[in-house]
């Protein structure tokens, strides 16, 4: 089917296009006219401008220039019309290219004007066509089309003159361009042609491209604008049309369905008036078609429903008489296998009604007719009060739930009952409906097992007790209550097997009259107790008078019935039986077999396991005593060790920091211990000294080796104070101590030897103080007895010098006055030495005077002002008083000796009294002066006084190279009264007073170094910094 | 010599050591009185004024100190010097206050008694026996 849009559409297009094809095509034509015409102009006007060129070449400036030039002058470049017009044209085609103005010639004189092949056609055609004054054709150049315009050249009257006779051409053209070229043409003559060629190309070229725009434009718009008509033509008509169609198409496929819409077509033009015309039709049809249809469908459903109606109807009542027959079935084959009963009465008619299962259950036939009162006599007598109470209850609206038991046949029976009532439409209670369900199985089983636990949890108790106990009678005891608690029998007995006996462990029993206490032992084998043991199996007996195993009187005087005798079996011993009996009633106690048979293994266990520990306990615990006895004895062991090493290394400490020399010997006196200090003092090391023989290694002990073996022999502490032994020159003090090894059968001793040199020294040095201490004090006490008379008698030897002297002129006078002279008793007591004898008195009372004087500086702490003194000048002043000391002068020929003085320059000042110092000096050199007297041979005597600082300390030296002193003298030099020389020479109190002064006011220290031949050095120390008094 | 002959006064009661004094004093020339105590010593100051008194300290009854300050008190000694025996005496301040220094103190034994005598000339030239009333005074004067 062609569509509207189709037919229409296609003549329209092939239409438009045609005539814009025409269109086109006459524009193009008329622009094509009009492009050659506007070429054709350009082309004759330029050749106009080349012919005017020309012709005012050869009219104007020719005739000029042969006026100037002469008839045979000739300028090409002004006289030739050709080159003229080339020149002139030459420039204008700078500026266009694509022209072509030429001027050719079939014989031209400038070989560039020489005609090319078409041009000379065209000066062939305008030699025969001589009527043509100009022609326009368009001509290929180069494969480009121009169109030319050509114009002939014909010969004239004035052209001869150049181009004629070359006689009568000027002879310049002659020379230059030769007599043959371009002579000798005849007059009207078509020589040469002018031609004009514009490109037509460019113009066409434009032209074209101009045309292919406004067709593609035009195209362009032919499109739109049937593009647009396509739009608007489908919008409008095709879409609208088609529409209705589908719609008409649709009602047409479903003429019965109710889908017979009205078509929705919008608009007032003719289309839209077609719709509506159509909507108002189907309007009309529909209200037709919708009022049979209802009927129909009316009268269908009608129908429809009485059949499905009847159908039901059946298939419902088949149903239910179906599923009212299984659930018959089910019911009763339900309360058969829940053995659940049902019931029903009627409360008002009191009548009940049973099921099957509920006659089954309460054990009467089927169909006896029933009331309340019948159900009651199925309950058991002692339920039945209870029953009725619950169920008078349950009439009043309780819930009715009861167990209960019933006499079905002779049996007892369990039953549940649970109902519920319904109330007529007063609310009286109308009907009770309810459930009996036979639980005498459950009751059975929950009785038994609660049975079972109850003996599982006696049990468990017991295997508890069992294995926290551990003494056979508390097993015993354990045992017996766990029975009693369990099975609750009349007596429990227990007897324990020793060898072929059974002794009673333990009894319960609930009679009183039941005293077993009297025949405590049975023998294996004996009555059932004892035959269980030896049978080792348990007996199980109901009613012991009818069995002769029994043989025992008093059980069955007890009135017991039933008896059960279990082996207590532990492995394939057997420890003894367990007796349980019940009077009353028989009973059977092997129903209780697995419980008792049990708990006799749990008691076996236990009395196994308490005589084990027992036992084991006993071994434990002597095992445990020797254990711990051995544990502490290791300890201790380790203890001491750790302890001994501790000490050992203690000790060696100990020993090695003491400061004494410790020197371990044997009996033989060979070294086994040597101490650091040992090895600092000998430079011996330990491992050298070992093992030799003492007094090889310190010979300065030889003296002390018998102490060492007396010490050994007699096992006492033996001891030497200050041995001497000189060290690197020097006399060092050692004590030494040797104590004997006495303990562990050690022979040996341990020498211990301390320097104490130091501490001799200063006892050396206290004693000599305390001594002159003493002295000090004893002369204090005494000095001023003395003084008195020493006084009186040096005053009074005074006196007597006086009154005999001769300076006196009273003496002269007295004498004369005894009838004697001056004179004469001045020679007499001359002659006499009376005045010897006095100057002796007077002497030896100043010398006692001193002494006493002296010995009082022992006492007398001094008061003296201590300040600053220069230790040099302090000496130079001693050296100057020793010098004028007349009894060194006179008795010790002080000048004879040498004094040398040696001062440290640095020394600073020091502090002390300068007149005590003074002192000090004085004697050391009146000591060594007087030392130094008595040699007569040797060095000459020289003394050196010398000062250093030591330390904190100011020194003074006072060496002498006299005779010396032995180490006794040294030792007792600072005695007072102590002298080495005759009685009368000194007071002995020199260098005690030096002593005293410097030890004592000066807290100083004074010492002597010497040897006998050697000299003597005196050495004074003084503090650099004043002691604090 | 213009200057009037200086009095001493030696208390003392040592007799020898008084009288080795007293004789090596009146010997150079100074007119010497002596006691053995000082209560004698006292009594004789009131006779007689001195210029210089030679004091010991230990005597029996009033100590040698004691009569200084009496005999200063009184004013009939112009000067003293101490001549003691003991060995730990020291010049007691109330002396000191006195104008009594320690170069006028001398310990026994004097060993030259010419320095004790120059001492005693030093002394009276510095200060003058007091004036006394008596008429042994003037007498002594007269004399001159």
């Amino acid at each position: 089917m062609r569509s509207i849009g189709t037919r229409f559409l296609v003549p329209f297009g092939v239409l438009a296009v045609l005539f814009s094809i025409f269109i086109l095509y006459r524009a193009y034509s008329a622009s094509q006219q009009h492009a050659r015409e506007l070429i054709s102009q350009q082309a004759a006007l330029a050749l106009e401008f080349n012919l005017a060129i020309r012709d005012y070449t050869a009219s104007t400036i020719r005739p000029t220039m042969e006026r100037l030039l002469g008839k045979d002058g000739f300028i090409p470049e002004t006289m030739s019309t050709s080159l003229v017009s080339r020149n002139i044209f030459e420039e204008v085609r700078q500026k266009f290219p694509h022209y072509i103005i030429r001027f050719a010639s079939d014989d031209p004189r400038n070989p560039v004007n020489k005609a090319n092949p078409d041009e000379l056609r065209m000066i062939e055609f305008f030699r025969k066509n001589r009527h043509l004054n100009w022609y326009t054709s368009e001509i290929q150049l180069d494969g480009k089309r121009y169109l030319a315009h050509f114009v002939p050249k014909w010969m004239t009257k004035e052209c001869l003159h150049c181009h004629g006779d070359p006689k009568d051409a000027p002879a310049e053209l002659v020379k230059r361009y030769g007599p043959t070229a371009s002579f000798h043409r005849e007059l009207g003559d078509v020589v040469g042609l002018d031609t004009v060629a514009v490109p037509v190309e460019a113009v066409q070229g434009a032209l074209a491209s101009e045309m292919w725009r406004q067709s593609l434009t035009l195209a362009a718009g032919l499109a739109l604008l049937f593009g647009s008509i396509i739009v608007i033509f489908r919008y409008v008509v095709t879409q609208r049309l088609t529409t209705m169609a589908r719609h008409f198409n649709e009602i047409a496929a479903h003429p019965e369905s109710p889908g017979m819409t009205p078509v929705k077509v919008g608009g007032s033009d003719e289309i839209g008036v077609l719709a509506v015309a159509f909507n108002t039709l189907l309007e009309h049809l529909r209200a037709a078609h919708a009022s049979l249809e209802q009927r129909v469908s009316h009268r269908t459903a009608e129908l429809g429903l009485a059949n499905e109606e009847l159908r039901r109807e059946i298939a419902d009542r088949q149903l239910a008489e179906e599923r009212l027959r299984e659930s018959e079935a089910d019911l009763k084959r339900a309360q058969g296998v829940a053995h659940v009963g049902s019931w029903r009465l009627d409360v008002c008619r009191n009548i009940l009604v049973w099921s099957d299962e509920t006659y089954r259950i309460f054990g009467m036939e089927r169909g006896v007719p029933l009331t309340y009162e019948s159900f009651l006599d199925v309950v058991h007598p002692e339920d039945r009060a209870r029953v009725d109470c619950a169920w008078q209850a349950a009439v009043k609206g309780e819930p009715y739930d009861i167990e209960h038991r019933a006499l079905a046949g002779g049996l007892v029976k369990w039953v549940h009952e649970r109902a519920e009532i319904e109330f007529d439409a007063q609310g009286h209670v109308s009907v009770q409906i309810g459930t009996v369900q036979d639980i005498t199985d459950r009751k059975r089983a929950e009785q038994e097992l609660e049975r079972r636990v109850r003996e599982t949890s006696i049990l468990n108790t017991l295997s508890q007790q069992m294995g926290s106990t551990l003494s056979p009678a508390e097993v015993t005891r354990a045992a017996l209550e766990g029975i009693v608690a369990a099975i609750a029998p009349d007596l429990a007995l227990l007897f324990l097997k020793e060898g072929d006996d059974l002794i009673l462990g333990g009894f319960r029993s609930s009679r009183p009259e039941f005293r077993h206490e009297t025949t405590p032992t049975h023998r294996v084998g004996q009555c059932l107790c004892g035959m269980a043991v030896a049978e080792r199996r348990p007996l199980y007996v109901r009613n012991i008078d009818r069995d002769p195993r029994c043989t025992w009187e008093e059980c069955r005087k007890a009135g017991l019935i039933s008896f059960a005798a279990v082996p207590l079996r532990s492995g394939e011993k057997v420890l003894g039986v367990l007796g349980v009996a019940a009077g009353g009633e028989e009973r059977d106690f092997s129903e209780q077999a697995p419980f008792l048979e049990t708990l006799s293994n749990e008691i076996a266990v236990g009395l196994q396991n308490s005589i084990l520990f027992e036992e084991a306990m006993k071994h434990g615990l002597e095992l445990g005593r020797a254990n711990e006895g051995l544990r502490a004895e290791i300890a201790e062991r380790e203890r001491i060790e750790a302890e001994m090493d501790r000490l050992r290394n203690l000790l060696k400490n100990i020993v090695d920091s003491m400061p004494s020399v410790l020197i371990g010997v044997d009996a033989e006196g060979r070294v086994t211990n040597w101490n650091r200090e040992a090895q600092a003092v000998t430079g011996l090391a330990p491992q050298d000294a070992q093992g030799k023989l003492l007094d090889a290694i310190l010979p300065e002990l030889t003296d002390q080796m018998e102490k060492v073996r007396r010490a050994i022999r007699q096992r006492t502490v033996e001891k030497a104070e200050k041995v001497r032994r000189s060290q690197g020159g020097t006399t060092r003090f050692v004590d030494v101590m040797v104590y004997p090894l006495v303990a562990n059968c050690v022979e040996g001793a341990v020498i211990r030897v301390d320097d104490v040199t130091e501490r001799v020294r200063i006892e050396e040095m206290m004693i000599q103080s305390e001594k002159m201490l003493s002295v000090g004090g004893l002369a204090a006490g005494m000095a001023h007895e003395i003084n008195n008379p020493l006084g009186a008698i040096l005053q009074a030897a005074q006196n007597i010098q006086r009154r005999t002297s001769t300076g006196l002129p009273r003496n002269a006078d007295v004498a004369r006055e005894c009838g004697t002279t001056l004179e004469s008793l001045h020679a007499y007591l001359e002659k006499r030495e009376v005045l010897t004898m006095i100057e002796g008195i007077r002497e030896s009372g100043l010398r006692a005077s001193r002494i006493v004087a002296n010995m009082l500086q022992f006492s007398r702490t001094s008061h003296s002002q201590k300040v600053p003194a220069n230790l040099s000048e302090t000496i130079n002043r001693a050296v100057e008083l020793a010098q004028n000391d007349y009894d060194l002068k006179k008795k010790y020929d002080f000048r004879r000796i040498e004094i040398v003085r040696d001062f440290a320059p640095d020394l600073p000042a020091v502090p002390c009294s300068q007149t005590e110092i003074e002192q000090v000096v004085l004697n050391l050199l009146k000591n060594s002066a007087q030392a130094m007297a008595g040699v007569k041979e040797g060095a000459p005597p020289r003394i050196t006084v010398r000062t250093l600082r030591e330390g904190s300390m100011a020194r003074i030296e006072v060496d002498d190279n006299g005779p010396g002193m032995t180490e006794e003298v040294q030792r007792r030099i600072f005695e007072p009264f102590f002298t080495t020389k005759d009685v009368g020479a000194g007071t002995g109190l020199g260098l005690s007073v030096s002593y005293m002064i410097v030890t004592n006011n000066h807290k100083g220290e004074v010492t002597v170094e010497s040897a006998p031949g050697k000299g003597a050095r005196f050495i004074v120390r003084l503090p650099l910094e004043a002691p604090v008094s | 010599m213009n200057a009037p002959t200086p009095r001493i006064l030696v208390l003392d009661d040592e007799e020898a050591v008084r009288t080795g004094l007293v004789l090596f004093l009146e010997d150079d020339e100074f007119e010497v009185l002596s006691a053995s105590s000082a209560e004698e010593a006292l009594a004789l100051l009131e006779e007689r004024p001195v210029d210089v008194a030679i004091v010991d300290i230990r005597l029996p009854g009033m100590d040698g100190d004691a009569f200084i300050q009496e005999a200063h008190r009184t004013g009939r000694a112009a000067n003293f010097l101490i001549h003691t025996g003991s060995t730990n005496y020291s010049l007691p301040p109330v002396l000191r206050a006195l104008g009594i220094s320690r170069k006028q103190v001398f310990r026994k034994p004097v060993i030259d008694m010419a320095i004790m005598s120059e001492a005693i000339r030093n002394l009276v030239g510095r200060c003058e026996r007091p004036r006394s009333a008596g008429g042994r005074d003037e007498a002594s004067h007269d004399r001159r």
